[in-house]
Order: structure tokens, then sequence, then C-alpha cells
């Protein structure tokens, strides 16, 4: 019998406490989206339709505590704020169901690390957000950009308010941010490029990450401001042991992790760090983080029962349903797998579960079903 | 000084193996000579990344040492271009614009002595047919991150078997979420999980002996 609710049954498990039951917490827009008769170019902008297919998905397959990351409602942003658009459904040419993908390409060169830092860090993206977003350098135009940015994030805010009203709460809001390197591989420099500069430039990129921390970091507070949630996704992938040895990671990342964790604890934010691809081998790096204070997001590709066993004492567990199971898997083996994360992970608390890392648009409805049914099932 | 070609790059010293190169080449060392220890070289980085010495990252910086110093080489070769290993097509499939695991397989195969030809990303299925019609290409490799990846590949899959091509070409896919349930979805002949294993299973299928 559930007697918490959504808020507190995920802020416990955030604390390392044992909640009511594990609380379960998808990124499922896309799915939900086409599951609720929508395209994904009305989910990215068009706030209110996309909160009708999330409902009519909770009505039909289950209910959830909360959203992870949620990307209704966020295109116009998307493609205002990301120096290199990327394919957004039903824009420039993509079709209204095409699925959102980041372009890996180059937007700047290894010699602009340094310019980075002589320009000073603000300045250069905006130099750099111009480039495909020329219309910004007419200054009426740069100050409708920013009432978007604004207006849009107070709809956000209306929509978490009615979701709440449902009991889902948003994650993290829409308070996202990348540390340097992650920002720097994922959207300035494409990852192989990135990759040879570190061997190549490594003083260069070292200098430029430090100096894009402080203002990342500032971001990541305003965007708190602006939802009223206290929690920050903060997105890895790059920087993980799939695609970097420890070597590179205690030399370039693992400074960065700490310093933009640390800064979101000291001012009572509660890191979300959404690790794709497999961490595994860096889980312990993440032992020194304060007690109680992160979560470790996961999409399946990492262990997450060695996470748990690394890290259980020191952090929320979340994840991690894998994206390949809910397409392709039967409801059987989703059901047995569900069962195994909430016993395992689940029966003292501090874990959430979480699709691994998105519901796929074409998942199987049984299977998500399952997934949002399980937490019910098999918590004690 | 050819080995130490060979160690200079499986150590990452990207200035000193090129002085290496040029030196052997104005000594006049036989330009296949050096290719053929590169690719050693190439080949104890695999091992390296196979037993977790070595990671992407080293991966990637071999394979652009090695493209550096193969620049260097080419103009000394003639028409001596070294034997073909195999032909491979390799594209990310249609609906998916992904590349970076498609094109560290690539390179990689590249490096081994593959002709690949590199279809790119978002690859319509019958744009492998063609290709591996007008090259006689002997393994098509698929690549995908997203889940919608999975129907193009098994698409492709059966475009190459009822162009007639398949068995005797083989197909296989990689890609993050790709695993054993995803191949049997698709229908490949193999799937791997990294690039090291893309390597393996060309040498595998087109019997030239893989990383």
């Amino acid at each position: 019998m559930d007697f918490m609710s959504s808020a507190e049954r995920i802020e416990t498990a955030i604390t390392l406490g044992k909640p009511d039951r594990v609380p379960v917490v998808p990124i499922i827009d896309f799915f939900a989206s086409h599951y609720g008769g929508i395209t994904q170019h009305e989910m990215f902008f068009d706030l209110q339709k996309a909160d009708r297919a999330l409902l009519k998905t909770m009505d039909e397959l289950g209910r959830m505590d909360g959203q992870n990351l949620s990307y209704a409602g966020m295109g116009r942003i998307v493609m205002l704020a990301i120096p290199n658009p990327p394919v957004m459904p039903g824009v420039n040419g993509a079709a209204p169901d095409d699925q959102f993908q980041f372009l890996e390409t180059s937007l700047m060169q290894p010699q602009e690390y340094l310019e980075l830092i002589e320009r000073g860090p603000v300045r250069w993206m905006m130099d750099k957000l111009k480039i495909n977003h020329p219309s910004l350098y007419n200054p009426l135009n740069f100050t409708k950009a920013m009432a978007t940015v604004i207006g849009d994030n107070l709809k956000f805010r209306r929509s978490m308010k009615r979701m709440r009203g449902h009991g889902v709460e948003s994650l993290v809001a829409y308070n996202i941010v990348f540390p340097p390197l992650e920002f720097l591989s994922l959207l300035m420099r494409s990852f192989n490029d990135f990759t040879i500069d570190l061997f190549r430039y490594p003083d260069e990129v070292e200098a430029a990450c430090k100096a894009l921390r402080g203002p990342i970091c500032k971001l990541g507070l305003q965007l708190v401001a602006l939802s009223g949630v206290k929690r920050v996704f903060i997105g890895g992938t790059r920087t993980s042991a799939s695609f970097m040895s420890p070597r590179l990671f205690e030399k370039f990342a693992l400074p960065e992790w700490e310093a933009v964790c640390d800064f979101f604890i000291r001012r009572g934010i509660t890191p979300v760090l959404h690790f794709d691809s497999d961490w595994t081998p860096f889980f312990h790096y993440f032992r020194e983080l304060p007690k109680g204070k992160c979560v470790m997001n996961l999409d399946g590709t990492s262990d997450i029962f060695k996470a748990r066993e690394v890290l259980g004492d020191r952090m929320c567990i979340m994840g991690d349903v894998p994206a390949t199971m809910l397409k392709l898997g039967e409801p059987e083996e989703v059901d047995g797998y569900c069962r195994r994360l909430i016993e395992e992970l689940g029966q003292d608390g501090g874990f959430i579960l979480s699709s691994g890392c998105t519901v796929p648009i074409d998942a199987r409805p049984e299977n998500v079903s399952t997934m949002l049914h399980s937490v019910k099932k098999y918590s004690k | 000084m050819a080995d130490d070609i060979s160690s200079l790059l499986v150590e990452l010293e990207e200035e000193r193996l090129r002085r290496s190169v040029s030196e052997a080449l104005s000594r006049g060392d036989d330009p296949l000579t050096l290719v053929e220890k590169l690719r050693e070289g190439m080949g104890t980085v695999g091992q390296r990344f196979e037993e977790h010495e070595y990671y992407l990252s080293e991966l990637i910086m071999s394979a652009e040492i090695f493209k550096q110093a193969l620049a260097l080489i080419e103009p000394h070769m003639g028409a001596a271009t070294g034997e073909s290993r195999g032909r491979i097509v390799i594209g990310t499939a249609k609906g998916d614009i992904h590349d970076i695991g498609k094109n560290i397989v690539a390179t990689l195969l590249r490096c081994k002595g593959y002709e690949v030809y590199d279809l790119g990303e978002n690859v319509a299925p019958r744009l492998f047919v063609e290709k591996v019609k007008e090259t006689g290409a002997g393994l098509v490799a698929l690549s995908g991150l997203l889940t919608f990846a999975f129907d193009a590949m098994k698409e492709t899959a059966e475009a190459l078997s009822a162009a007639g091509l398949r068995p005797a070409l083989k197909v296989i896919i990689g890609g993050g979420p790709v695993n054993g349930t995803v191949l049997e979805y698709v229908g490949a002949d193999d799937w791997g999980k990294d690039a090291a294993r893309a390597v393996k299973l060309a040498g595998r299928f087109l019997g030239a002996g893989g990383t």
C-alpha cells in the first residue's frame, strides 16, 4: 500500500532512505507521444499535447512517479541553444516522426581552444552559436530568442505543476548541463577529433575546459532558478570507459566531474549523473562524492549491480531497463529483469527504477506496462 | 628499424614514428614492409584493446597515427599497393545518423588491409545491395544506435537475400544496443560489441585472419 507521495518517494530514495516502494521514473516522452497519438514534432513543440499523450499513456499502461529527462516542449529552445542544431522532427526537412538525433560534426578547430580562453568562454560560445543562427547578430532577434527561452520555461513550470497534480514529479525539469569535456566532444568538436585533441593538444584542452567550467555551472544554476526544481541532469557519455582510458579520465575528466558536482551540491542541488555507455571501470572514482547527495543514472550498458556494490552506500542508483529489451523482449523477460532490479537493488532503499536510457519510440506497450507495474508488484 | 616503427605506433609516439618512417623511406626501405610493420602495430593495439590495457581513445589515436604514416609512405609505393584482404561495404542503417562506431570500424578495417566502401549514415537497403553488386564485396557491416535501426538492418539483410547475394555474402551488425536478441531479429550472420570484434569477424568471414 502506497503511503508516500511521488515527491517523498523519490526524495527518500535519493537520500538513501527506504521509501514505501521503489519509485519508477523513466525517460518516456518519445514513446508516450507515439503511443498517445501525436507526432515527435508535436511532442517537441506543443507541451499541452505532449502532456495529454503522457496522461493517456499512464492511464492505459500504468502510473509513474516521475519523468526523468523530458523533451516535451523543448523544440524551440533546443534549436536556439545548441550551436550545431540536431535532427529535429518536422524541422529543416526532417519528417514529423523522425527520431531526434545529434549531428557529429566539428564546429571548431584545435587552435580555438586558446581563442576560447582569450575571447572569454561566454563570448566565444555566442560567436559559435551565431554560426548556425546568424539572425542572432540582430539585437532585436536576440532579445526575441531570450524571450522565447524564458517564455517556454514558464510553460514548463505550468506543465510540471499540472503533471504534479497527476502524481508525476519532474526529476530534473529542464536543468540540463554537460561538463566541459562532454560539452566540447558532443556539441563542438565531434568525438573523433576531440579524442585526437586529447593526445595532441592536452594542455590547450585542459585550459579551455577549466575556462568553460564556471559559465556552464552558472547556466545550470540559472536553469534551476527558472524551473524551481533543485536537481540537475549532468550528462556523461564520452568520458566513460567505453570511450576513454582510465589515464585520460583521471587527467581530464575526473577533476571536472568532482568540481561540477561539488558546485551544485554546495548549493543544495542534487546532481543526477546521467551516465550512458559503460562506466563500470570508473565507478570507484565517484565514491568520494558526498554521501546521499547524488544519483547515478545508468543506461543498461554499465553493470548496475556492480554500481550498487561499489557505490550503493554512497549514492542512489537509478536505471536501467534496456531499450533493446523494451522493444524486442517478451513481457516475461522485462518482468524478470525489473524484479531482479527491485529485489537486489531496491530492497534497502536508495534505488529508482528507470528506463535505460530512453523508452524507445517503438517499444512494445505491454513491455512498458510491465515495467511500470513492477514497482508495486515486487517492492517489499 | 622497421620493428621500431611497429612499437612506436603501439606506444602512440606520433612525432617519433613520423621521423622514423621518413628516415626509412629516405634510406630506400621497402614501402610495403613498412606498411606491414604498421599493420603489425595495429594488431598489437587491437590485442591491448581486447585485454583492456587500451581503450577506445588509444584505438582512435593509433588509427590516426597509422593514417598519417600511410600518407607518408603511399607516394613511394608506385603500383605496388599491397594485397587486398577483401572487400567490405559498411554503413549506418536507414533512419540512424550515428557514425562514431561505424567510422572506427571502417578505419580499423582499412588499417588491416581491407578495401572498405563506407556508404555513410542513414543508408537505404537498396544502396547496400547496389554497392555489393558493384564491388563484389564479401561482407556487409551494418551499424546502428537507435532501436529504429534494428528494423532497417532487418530490411537490409532481407534485401541482400532477395537480391540473391546471401548466403555467400555475410552480414554483421554492431552498435550500442545490439546484442544476440537483435542478431536473431535482424537475421544477420553475427554481431560485435566493439570495433576489435568487428575486425575479428571480418577475418573470420573473409578468411584473412582478424586481430
